[in-house]
């Protein structure tokens, strides 16, 4: 072995290998100290130099891919390559959003009936596109509304509604667009963003637990989101929470609790993985608290859209944070501020610390802000997220 | 390593630019392509505990998820038939120790590798009577140690042993007289973390914060002490009595202070809470640091918190950790003591004792263990 850690994950400057060149040459006994820079000599060495630092800064990141914490801030083709060729497991992608929405007809229109890809619809409030994708066609008349299931035309989080969403027609199919209204939208698939590096490293290194005879709490922790990609938190309570030899998990998604089917599929999955012995392997949704965040800003101006940057951010915090977070006031406050915050270290009611990755982007235009809600830390049930209720101005 | 660019290149230079200072260039830059080419060997064996150097342990390490533990050596890697050592050994087999998680035999091993040399063994409640002190002792006579709440049934649960070796977990204390006084005047026993004024002899040998024994009454920490007096706090009762019992032998009958009201007489011994067994050498127990108290634990809270990381980390989800229970050897208060042999038993920090959770750090007899 050559090379320490250290030296294996250091780049030696173009001049500097121009140097270390030169050097060998005056030790073999030739001088081209005197050489004019642009002859071919000079030329071959500062490009041979040149060459050289680019091959040691791939050597660096080839190194590098034995950090957990330097391979999840690697460019995601290489953490892709490392994490399949060492633990066999994919990245999960991005999932897009899928719901039921009730489609009603106005008095004196219709009946309609539409199948698959006949709607498309938007979000009034987030902007997201959705095409209906019901399995068979569906039959909407003004004394019966139909309910059609939609799917997100781009997968990920951002197209997951929030709050009370309304939603417009864009198009419908000739004849078949007068009178459309659009009713309660039930989520079925929470819109999910491509694991993140860390996600993936993290969920990674915990396939180790999957060899043990018995499993241990890694197992779990791979079991989860490599079973149901969607689901993207969870908390393991392996205290015997419903007496001896019970395991109960709590779920959520990027978008709130675990849906049925969720539950279902992680429930599914692990029941005949767990050990013999285990009473009772139970998979439940995780509760939700709402949280009150009010604050008021003080903006130079510059960025008129900061509100809306605001909620932004909050949403993205609201999606990462795992179940049971402490939630600490300067969390609210760098985001809040615009700060650009690309994983946060959350400790957690049930027991150690978690970091995720939300990759909130940032923004200016804000000076100031004064959070007046929450006035102190929200310290979560251990098996609880968080629904922000926000009131920003 | 594949072949040499030096030899190459002086191989196909033409022969116009062969000349000495031309050679000498060739030898250079191939001597830079080989620096490369083992450079990239290097980084890509990075990955393999086999192979990869001494700095890059605990990082790869970290990917196994098999942290190095404090003090372990970086060791070596397993030779044919002969096994590897230290963390390096321990990597190249990780895939072995990976395997046994969720056993006893996983929980054994790695607290095996965090304290090498201390004795643990995991009792699960199928064992039988585990869950009483030994019949007769000290301990099993003291109502704060019958935990019976605990003997309930509980199959997925199991309890952790250590000791009466602990290793690198225990702190040697020397035998040494640190205080010696005697009582100069009755005093009546005040109430649990009550307060009372003792008259001594030698109050010139007590300091703050110190705790000590006063025979027919029991533990005290001293408050303050004055001219031929000190204050002092009386730290017992039954709950108390549970931290101290493994110490506390013979001629007081009991391992807890005297009732509050009872008049102690005058003439009563004063010794520093830290005596050992007198004759004996320096005598590793198990302490907690920090804490001034008489006591047998486990050495630093942080260890404690490491030991219960990596019971709660190895265990199968479904096996509930009870207790962390330590067996310490029986050992001697009063100077005129015998050191008797036998052990008692103590139960601490994993669970449950005396309607306590340890694990969320409660309060015992007023005084926090965590």
């Amino acid at each position: 072995m050559g090379l320490t850690y250290a030296q294996a994950t250091a780049v030696a400057a173009v001049l500097d290998i121009e140097a270390g060149i030169l050097a060998d040459v005056a030790g073999q006994g030739a001088d081209y100290t005197g050489y004019d820079e642009f002859s071919l000599a000079k030329a071959l060495i500062n490009e041979q130099a040149r060459a050289r630092n680019a091959e040691q800064a791939v050597r660096v990141t080839l190194a590098k891919t034995i950090d957990p914490t330097a391979l999840a801030s690697l460019d995601p083709s290489w953490v892709d390559v490392v994490l399949m060729g060492r633990y066999q497991t994919p990245r999960n992608p991005a999932i897009a959003t899928v719901g039921n929405l009730v489609v009603n007809v106005a008095s004196g229109r219709g009946p309609y009936t539409y199948s698959a890809g006949d709607l498309l619809i938007q979000d009034t409030i987030t902007g997201a596109f959705f095409r209906s994708s019901n399995s068979a066609p569906q039959a909407a008349s003004s004394s019966s509304p139909a309910t059609i299931a939609f799917t997100a035309q781009t997968p990920g989080a951002a197209s997951n509604p929030v709050g009370a969403p309304a939603f417009k027609l864009i198009t419908a199919p000739p004849g078949s667009s007068l009178g459309l209204s659009f009713g309660a939208w039930t989520r079925t698939t929470a819109g999910t963003d491509q694991e993140s590096n860390l996600a993936y490293v993290q969920r990674a290194f915990s396939r180790w637990g999957t060899l043990g005879y018995g499993g241990n709490i890694d197992a779990y922790n791979y079991w989860i989101p490599t079973s149901t990609p969607t689901v993207t938190r969870w908390w393991v309570d392996d205290a015997n929470p419903g007496g001896p030899g019970t395991v109960f998990v709590y779920l959520a998604d990027s978008a709130g609790p675990a849906t049925t089917g969720e539950v279902a599929s992680v429930q599914a999955y692990i029941t005949p993985r767990v050990a013999l012995g285990t009473a009772q392997f139970l998979a439940q949704a995780c509760s939700q608290t709402t949280v009150p965040v009010a604050a008021i800003s003080t903006a130079d101006g510059s960025n008129p859209s900061y509100l809306a940057n605001q909620g932004a951010a909050l949403a993205l915090l609201q999606a990462a944070a795992p179940i049971g977070a402490l939630l600490d006031l300067s969390v609210f406050y760098e985001l809040l501020r615009g700060a650009p915050v690309a994983t946060i270290d959350f400790q957690t009611a049930g027991g150690g610390s978690k970091v995720v990755q939300i990759n909130a982007p940032g923004f200016g235009g804000v000076t100031s802000v004064a959070l007046s809600a929450p006035a102190a830390p929200v310290v979560l049930s251990a098996n609880a997220i968080a629904a922000f209720s926000a009131s920003l101005s | 390593m594949k072949g040499s660019f030096v030899a190459a290149r002086l191989e196909d230079v033409a022969p116009f630019a062969a000349g000495p200072d031309g050679a000498a260039l060739q030898v250079a830059m191939g001597d830079d392509q080989n620096a490369a080419i083992e450079g990239l060997e290097d980084a890509a064996k990075m990955s393999s505990p086999f192979l990869c150097p001494d700095d890059a342990l605990d990082l790869l390490g970290a990917t196994f998820g098999l942290p190095r533990y404090p003090g372990e050596a970086n060791g070596t890697a397993p030779l044919g038939d002969v096994a590897g050592t230290g963390y390096r050994g321990r990597l190249c087999i990780a895939w072995q120790t990976w395997r046994w998680a969720g056993t006893p035999t996983a929980v054994l091993l790695q607290l095996q590798t965090y304290a090498p040399g201390a004795d643990f063994a995991i009792l699960t409640d199928s064992n039988g009577t585990w869950t009483l002190p030994p019949s007769g002792s000290v301990a099993q006579t003291d109502v704060g140690l019958q935990d019976t709440s605990y003997l309930a049934k509980w199959y997925s649960r199991f309890d952790v042993r250590i000791g009466p070796n602990f290793g690198p977990l225990a702190v040697s204390q020397p035998v040494v007289l640190a205080t010696s006084a005697t009582t100069t005047a009755s005093f009546t026993m005040p109430i649990e973390n009550g307060s009372v004024s003792v008259t001594v002899d030698n109050s010139g040998s007590f300091a703050f914060g110190q705790v000590i024994y006063i025979g027919q009454a029991g533990y005290f920490e001293v408050t303050s002490a004055g001219a031929g007096t000190i204050v002092l706090t009386n730290l017992g009762g039954a709950a108390a009595a549970c931290e101290f019992s493994g110490l506390v032998a013979g001629t007081m009958g009991s391992s807890r202070n005297a009732v509050a009201g009872t008049v102690i007489a005058s003439g009563q011994h004063i010794v520093a809470a830290q005596y050992l067994p007198p004759g004996g050498a320096n005598v590793s127990i198990a302490m907690i640091v920090g804490q001034s108290r008489i006591g047998t634990h486990l050495a630093v809270p942080d260890q404690r918190e490491a030991l219960k990381a990596i019971i709660l980390r190895w265990k199968a989800p479904h096996a509930y950790a009870g207790r962390m229970q330590l067996l310490w050897q029986k050992l001697s208060i009063y100077p005129s003591d015998n050191a008797a042999a036998g052990f008692y038993w103590g139960f601490d920090y994993i669970g449950r004792m005396v309607g306590l959770n340890m694990w969320t750090g409660q309060t015992v007899g007023g005084y926090d263990r965590s």
